[in-house]
């Protein structure tokens, strides 16, 4: 369609009726719904926390989030967003809560609670309505916390036909992480990140780094620490451990104290959560054309820390939009790797490391303009998990999400 | 007599029954950039909250219409080139991420012109028979 100028048309007497536009300095209230289920073939995998013939399989993918804003002044508003998840009950948690200052038409700085903008869907992962999936691959979306209560700063520029924004972000969690099921203490201190995006036409491209200073309160377990230096046999001693529930990293730290006996200060001081630093960067590339989508998106953790494995993600998804559906495909995999050099021998020997891929084909049907019906099915392959080789199976999921 | 010519203008436009449904992006009668033009995907940008100012460097605030008006349809088929599932979608992301909210909405044409008319920085779109002196027009999408 070709756009031209031209100056109004005075082909009416200029009507001065009393109109309303509606107030900025209103309440805006914002809300989403997911309400899921799934269905899981293979008993021996479990795919995120979905687990097959579980009861709760309507739990997993359902939740809600409310969120209000509020104008205090003209540069200045507050934010709240409550959600409520199926899995834990429909606990209500503040997922959201900040004020947000106008520093100029470009700028704003925001302080309070704040979500992580790890990677592309990070900051929105919640809101089914806004992607084509039930939800974001694991494989690339797996990181057990969201939040962090700090301050960022978002600059919006454009120059010529491009438009970006960056964002600068700090704080700290204080918060229990659960990991493998079990729950940690923890203080994610230093908490600090950029982010870049970048829009032309209908491209996106986005470049982001985070890092933290990570405590977990893992330790040894000293009872068999001491029962192997009486002369128990490690092994044996370690399966105990194990067996009678003790959490996963705490039994890795209790192994890794047992293999690094004979190592170097600091091979034996990497086996601990004490002060050691997490890093994710992030790069991902999008197009969109209102019929054809796809996106790719790559996110890589170092873990100073050698109870966790260094991990490389990415995925890569295409749709097509036919009227009202939307059917995608995407492909994504996870690859843990073990360090170099002694801490990667220790690692191997700890069986931390696992690799997985998914394939999944997806169809997203827009009831109507805030309600999206959605079936997805996902190929979940385990090449290795806890450094054994793994199984495969069949995810199945479907979901009615939306937004007002 | 002016307003005769207007009249007669009104009822030749009708001949072409199709011009109902065309819609005209407006701006306020003070915009400058009126005399340069406006690219369509500038327009595009602004309404996605890409880009927040006119081709002249002036601060540019686009108003909408509500869910489910017939100028909309178009207005976001043709200028943003999303169906409108795919910019609630787009917008969701923005509003939960607590960054942006959508544009301002109006209830009809009457009030878009009245917001625009109040507004130096303001954008907007309206049926194209709606146009009158209050507000200047960037360009027409036909339907």
């Amino acid at each position: 369609m070709r756009t031209h100028l031209y100056t109004a048309i005075t082909c009416a007497a200029l009507s001065t009726g009393a109109v309303t536009v509606q107030a900025d300095d209103s309440l805006n209230v914002y809300g989403f719904v997911n309400i899921g289920a799934y269905y899981l073939d293979e008993e021996d995998i479990t795919i995120e926390s979905y687990e097959a013939d579980d009861a709760r399989f309507f739990e997993r993918d359902t939740m809600m989030g409310l969120q209000v804003s509020k104008r205090i002044s003209d540069a200045t508003s507050a934010t709240v967003q409550m959600t409520a998840r199926g899995e834990e009950d429909f606990a209500v948690k503040t997922s959201l809560a900040f004020v947000s200052h106008a520093i100029n038409d470009s700028t704003d700085f925001r302080f309070g609670r704040l979500r992580i903008p790890f990677f592309y869907y990070s900051e929105f992962l919640d809101v089914g309505y806004a992607y084509n999936w039930v939800r974001p691959s694991w494989d690339v979306y797996g990181i057990p916390f969201a939040d962090y209560d700090g301050a960022d700063l978002v600059k919006r520029f454009s120059f010529d036909t491009f438009d970006g924004q960056l964002q600068l972000n700090y704080g700290r969690r204080d918060k229990p992480i659960t990991l493998f099921g079990a729950q940690y203490e923890s203080e994610l201190n230093n908490f600090a990140g950029i982010t870049l995006n970048l829009y032309k036409g209908n491209f996106g491209f986005r470049a982001g780094a985070q890092q933290t200073e990570m405590n977990l309160d893992s330790e040894a377990d000293m009872a068999t620490l001491g029962a192997i230096l009486q002369g128990q046999d490690p092994q044996v001693a370690l399966g105990e451990l194990a067996a009678s529930g003790a959490r996963r990293i705490d039994v890795a730290q209790t192994a890794a104290a047992v293999f690094t006996a004979g190592s170097s200060k600091s091979t034996q001081e990497a086996f601990n959560f004490d002060e050691k630093d997490a890093n994710y960067y992030n790069l991902a590339v999008n197009w969109d054309n209102g019929n054809w989508s796809a996106m790719a998106e790559t996110a890589i953790i170092e873990f100073e820390s050698g109870l966790y494995v260094d991990n490389v993600a990415w995925l890569a998804s295409v749709a097509k939009r036919f009227g009202p559906a939307t059917v995608h495909a995407t492909y994504s995999t996870s690859r843990d790797q073990v360090d170099s050099g002694d801490v990667g021998d220790i690692q191997e020997a700890l069986k931390l490391q696992g690799e997985d891929e998914t394939y999944t084909l997806g169809v997203r049907y827009d009831l109507d303009e805030a309600t999206a019906f959605k079936f997805e099915a996902s190929h979940h392959n385990e090449m290795e998990n806890q450094g054994e080789p793994g199984t495969s199976g069949n995810l199945y999921r479907m979901a009615l999400q939306l937004v007002f | 007599m002016k307003r005769i010519q207007a009249l007669a203008a009104a009822a030749a436009m009708s001949l072409a029954s199709s011009v109902w449904a065309d819609v005209a992006v407006i701006v306020n009668v003070k915009n400058q950039n009126t005399y340069t033009g406006v690219e369509q995907d500038l327009i595009q940008r602004i309404y996605l909250g890409k880009a927040s100012q006119f081709p002249d460097g002036s601060k540019a605030t686009p108003y909408d219409l509500g869910k489910g008006d017939a100028s909309r349809q178009l207005f976001v088929q043709e200028v943003i080139g999303k169906t409108p599932s795919q910019l609630h979608a787009y917008w969701s992301r923005r509003i939960f991420s607590g960054k942006q909210q959508p544009p301002r909405t109006v209830d009809n044409a009457e009030a878009m012109k009245a917001a625009v008319a109040a507004d130096e920085s303001a954008i907007g779109y309206i049926k194209s028979t709606a146009v009158d002196a209050s507000v200047a027009v960037l360009f027409t999408i036909e339907d």
